[in-house]
């Protein structure tokens, strides 16, 4: 400790120039904090991917028949089948979006246990044919509170009257703890009542949803079901719950690879600026390590010095940077589960991989400066004024 | 009295691109303990490596130096090191002072190295500002102070470790005659008074009066010059 305000010292050595290095290095890390942090919501969501459960939709993404319903249920090895459909709307205006599941509340609720609500709730949500559930957070948001009336305006469903506003009783909330989708804006409806009032497609689901008894049979009955539609007008895509995250995520593009390069990208630029920038301080200060070794310090003690600055100057700017994402990316997540977006977090591990990285870039970054420390002589360095 | 510092056959050569020269030949020296000696001489005279070699900041090409009992020569990089912050206390002509600390911080510096706590430091330090009479100046930074005062702390940095030895290269070379005066009068203090020993190296003739003794440093040899009794 009693060498810390040396090296404080030393690194605000030129105010200026540290105020822009550690500007550069907070927002490096800012960077890396957002997109990892967006990297593993979006992993998290994957991962919460079930094995033993498929997910069965169309290839071209059109809706599939219900009739094919019992053809499903009869398929080896699935214990359970539930369906939906999905369709986006608002709530009194656009900047509620909603996205609402048309759901078969018999099962879905049996095959999704992630979705918690009370037993009273759920069974007054059976027995209301317009009843709807909505999340917590988004009853929070909107102040919704079970008996309310509520009308949404679908942006695709139309309804057999001619018009797009569809009307709820609201029966309760229900939650989804520890998802990235916990946020999201959704509102579960009974398929029976989507189904007789809309327009068009009906008698068709969006997807089939199957538990299967066991995981390790996935791929043949998911063999089994495409096999069964492979020569109808409506083929089927069948495959687990994670792989068709999995595919929804790469829909976006390789998230990791656009994460892993942009960080790289920056973490290089940030070793190059980092690394001129102490060979700069260092060649300042020459003369003054000279006297410093003259003193007594020895070629590791100023060599440590030098390293211990660096470390300083980048694991502290290193550190504001991700703390400025930790509070950042829950309000983003926030804004972005308002459009259906999983709500983002960063988690304590891409933290500590982050304070890791820094450690790594100021040992690497202050490597040649001292290097240049430690073989630093005296006579030459105070011949030189 | 018993030497403090003893050389005895020391050749000191540099290496000049294809050019061998030697600076020091063959040269013995005994500086006995509270001695004040001054080296004089021209410009390449060999002087300030004498004092280098002295004060174990260089080492010698062959020869034997012992100082305080230690032959220098042997110690390794890490062991000279800790052996000059045990043992020597230097002066430099431009003080060599650290810009962003404060006179005080700067005094310390030394006993950073030493296991003395906060408190003990602080106590070091104040009495060696006391004795280099810029107590009133313990939180100036270096820009702040005069040449002189500057000196004065370069002085208290020295004398905090309490080293067996002072070294001066050319301490009032960059002060005017008042200071320089000044300067001169309180190392000669130290010497008495403290009975430290000090090797100063200085062009100025009446610099070196102040010395108790006077060698000249000529192409590598020394020759006596004066040598005082005690004052």
């Amino acid at each position: 400790m009693k060498f810390f305000r040396l090296i404080w010292i030393g690194v605000w050595r030129k105010k200026v120039r540290t105020i822009f290095t550690v500007l550069s290095i907070v927002v490096a890390f800012l960077l890396f904090g957002m997109l990892q942090g967006i990297d593993t919501t979006f992993k998290q969501l994957v991962n919460q991917g079930r094995l033993n459960v498929l997910i069965a939709t169309n290839p071209a993404g059109l809706p599939l028949p219900l009739a094919d319903l019992s053809e499903i249920e009869a398929v080896p090895g699935i214990t359970r089948v539930t369906y939906r459909s999905l369709f986006i709307g608002d709530y009194q205006s656009l900047r509620n979006i909603v996205i609402v599941l048309p759901v078969d509340s018999d099962n879905f609720f049996a095959e999704n246990p992630m979705f918690s609500l009370s037993p009273a709730v759920r069974a007054a949500f059976l027995h209301a044919r317009t009843g709807a559930l909505v999340a917590q957070s988004l009853a929070a948001r909107l102040g919704l509170k079970a008996g309310d009336r509520i009308p949404i305006h679908a942006l695709n469903a139309l309804k057999k009257d001619g018009t797009s506003d569809w009307a709820f009783d609201l029966v309760g909330t229900f939650d989804i703890p520890d998802s990235p989708i916990r946020d999201e804006p959704i509102v579960l409806m009974n398929y029976a009542y989507f189904d007789t009032a809309r327009a068009t497609d009906t008698g068709t689901v969006q997807m089939y949803q199957m538990m299967i008894a066991d995981a390790s049979q996935a791929a043949s009955i998911a063999n089994t079901i495409d096999n069964l539609f492979a020569n109808s007008a409506h083929r089927t895509h069948t495959e687990t719950e994670r792989a068709n995250a999995q595919g929804q995520l790469a829909q976006i593009g390789d998230l990791d690879f656009f994460v892993e390069a942009i960080v790289a990208a920056a973490f290089a630029t940030l070793l190059l600026l980092t690394g001129s920038t102490l060979m700069q301080a260092f060649r300042e200060r020459t003369h003054e390590f000279a006297v410093m070794k003259t003193l007594g310090f020895t070629d590791r003690g100023v060599s440590a010095l030098v390293v211990s600055e660096a470390v300083l100057l980048t694991v502290g700017a290193a550190v504001l940077g991700l703390l400025i994402a930790l509070a950042l990316l829950p309000a983003l997540g926030t804004v972005m589960a308002r459009v259906g977006a999983p709500g983002l977090r960063l988690p304590g591990i891409v933290f500590a991989i982050g304070v890791g990285f820094a450690v790594l870039l100021a040992l690497a970054s202050a490597l040649p400066a001292a290097w240049r420390a430690q073989r630093l002589t005296i006579i030459d360095a105070l011949a030189v004024r | 009295m018993a030497s403090l510092v003893s050389l005895h056959n020391v050749i000191k050569r540099y290496v000049r691109g294809k050019q061998t020269i030697e600076v020091l030949h063959q040269l013995d020296l005994e500086v006995p303990a509270a001695q004040f000696l001054a080296l004089m001489g021209p410009s390449g005279s060999g002087k300030t490596t004498l004092l280098n070699l002295i004060g174990g900041l260089d080492r010698p090409t062959s020869g034997e130096i012992i100082v305080a009992g230690e032959h220098i020569q042997n110690l390794s990089s890490g062991q000279l090191a800790k052996w000059r912050a045990r043992h020597v206390g230097f002066v430099f002509q431009f003080y060599n002072l650290m810009p962003m600390l404060s006179a005080e911080r700067n005094i310390e510096l030394p006993l950073l190295l030493t296991s003395l706590s906060s408190a003990q430091r602080k106590r070091n330090v104040a009495a060696a500002l006391e004795l280099v009479g810029l107590t009133s100046h313990a939180k100036h930074k270096p820009a702040e102070l005069s040449g002189g005062q500057q000196q004065r702390v370069a002085i208290a940095r020295a004398l905090i470790a309490d080293p067996t030895l002072l070294v001066c290269d050319e301490p009032t070379g960059d002060l005017d005659r008042a200071s320089a005066g000044e300067i001169l009068g309180l190392l000669q203090l130290l010497n008495r008074d403290q009975q430290k020993t000090i090797v100063m190296v200085t062009h100025d003739q009446k610099a070196a009066d102040y010395a108790s003794r006077i060698l000249h440093v000529d192409k590598g040899q020394l020759i006596e010059a004066a040598v005082k009794s005690a004052a």
